[in-house]
């Protein structure tokens, strides 16, 4: 199971370090990869990080996209991280969860079929649960 | 019933927009934008309080300025430099509020085909008249969109054979396309009509109509230089 995770947020961290136990291959693709060097608990062999601009579908592919069951988006802005989500739906048989800030929009994308997480109130469930139906 | 108009976005183009609204009596008219000091020069130069500050893709900042006002028909019209905000700001007022009448600006053309994916049809390409100029002064042809099949995502489109196409010599009636695609017919270089079941061949110049999915416009362009029809 490989997992792509964009973005450098302190939400994304939690759930990068949950992950890692989880998930076979881990890809973070972030445009300050400079944020990265703080995240020492996940230097492994089963990571790579990534530097560029994740609005662009090129790099996107670059970091792994269509080798990912599990996408987590959190652009620390709620307009980037649902753009970048809606590049990165490019099949149907991976999960696509979003970090959101304002969760009065999110039963709009809900609708669109992506899973939502409430950025002032991260709870792993829903991501756990995926992971461990997906295994 | 009025329609009152919301922009996103402050800058030229939109302040263009705004003149050529009014010269056509539609003065219900607001911009909208996340930069307040954008915002209040706008306003300084107003007679009227026409701009107001805030996050174009909130619900409650959109219904402040009044996505669903009561009695009247609203157009909004996205034009920030953001393709993120255009296209969110655009989704939130075409699926939560039902909207109809939603227009944007697309900046870059990569983004076109998530545009149309998402239901936000009526779009203006930023960048499009520049690299057209440019592209067609270099020898290569770009899809014309003529006309929308509204709200399916569809368009009736035509692109002009450049010197150099592979398809040139085909025989119309018998091309086969990596997408899918209705062909029209031709009209060649002195302006006489050919339709896509007779067998006559494309030539230089030749102009060809086809219908086709609105995402398949990069597709159509790289058909018809030459690279995806072998």
């Amino acid at each position: 199971m490989k997992s792509l995770i964009i973005g450098s947020s302190n939400n994304l961290k939690k759930i990068s370090e949950l992950l890692i136990e989880k998930i076979d291959d881990l890809f973070f693709l972030n445009s300050e990869q400079f944020k990265f060097s703080s995240w020492a608990a996940l230097n492994r062999d089963n990571v790579t990080f990534y530097n560029g601009e994740a609005k662009e579908i090129d790099t996107l592919l670059k970091a792994g996209l269509e080798d990912s069951d599990i996408i987590i988006i959190d652009m620390g802005d709620d307009a980037e991280s649902l753009f970048v989500a809606q590049k990165c739906n490019i099949n149907l048989s991976n999960a696509i969860f979003i970090i959101l800030e304002d969760m009065s929009i999110s039963d709009i994308f809900e609708d669109l079929g992506f899973i939502i997480l409430d950025s002032s109130n991260l709870t792993l469930d829903k991501v756990v649960k995926y992971i461990e139906k997906f295994k | 019933m009025k329609k009152n108009i919301i922009i996103n976005g402050i800058n030229s183009e939109s302040q263009i927009l705004y003149e050529e609204l009014l010269n056509h009596g539609l003065d219900d008219v607001v911009f909208i934008d996340s930069n307040k000091e954008l915002v209040n020069n706008l306003n300084h130069k107003s007679q009227n309080l026409i701009a107001y500050s805030g996050n174009p893709v909130s619900p409650e900042f959109l219904e402040f300025i009044g996505i669903n006002r009561e009695n009247s028909q609203p157009i909004f019209v996205s034009m920030t430099d953001s393709d993120s905000v255009n296209l969110i700001s655009c989704e939130i007022v075409k699926l939560k509020y039902e909207l109809q009448q939603v227009v944007s600006v697309v900046n870059s053309r990569e983004n076109m085909p998530l545009f149309n994916a998402y239901g936000i049809n009526e779009l203006v390409l930023k960048e499009k008249s520049i690299t057209e100029s440019i592209l067609n002064t270099a020898g290569v042809s770009l899809p014309i969109k003529l006309m929308d099949i509204q709200s399916k995502g569809t368009s009736v489109w035509s692109i002009k054979i450049p010197a150099g196409s592979s398809i040139i010599g085909k025989d119309i009636s018998k091309l086969k396309f990596p997408f899918r695609a209705i062909i029209l017919g031709k009209i060649d270089n002195k302006g006489n009509p050919f339709q896509s079941t007779e067998n006559i061949d494309i030539e230089q110049d030749d102009t060809v109509l086809i219908i086709s999915s609105n995402r398949n416009e990069e597709s159509m362009t790289r058909f018809f230089q030459g690279k995806d029809n072998g």
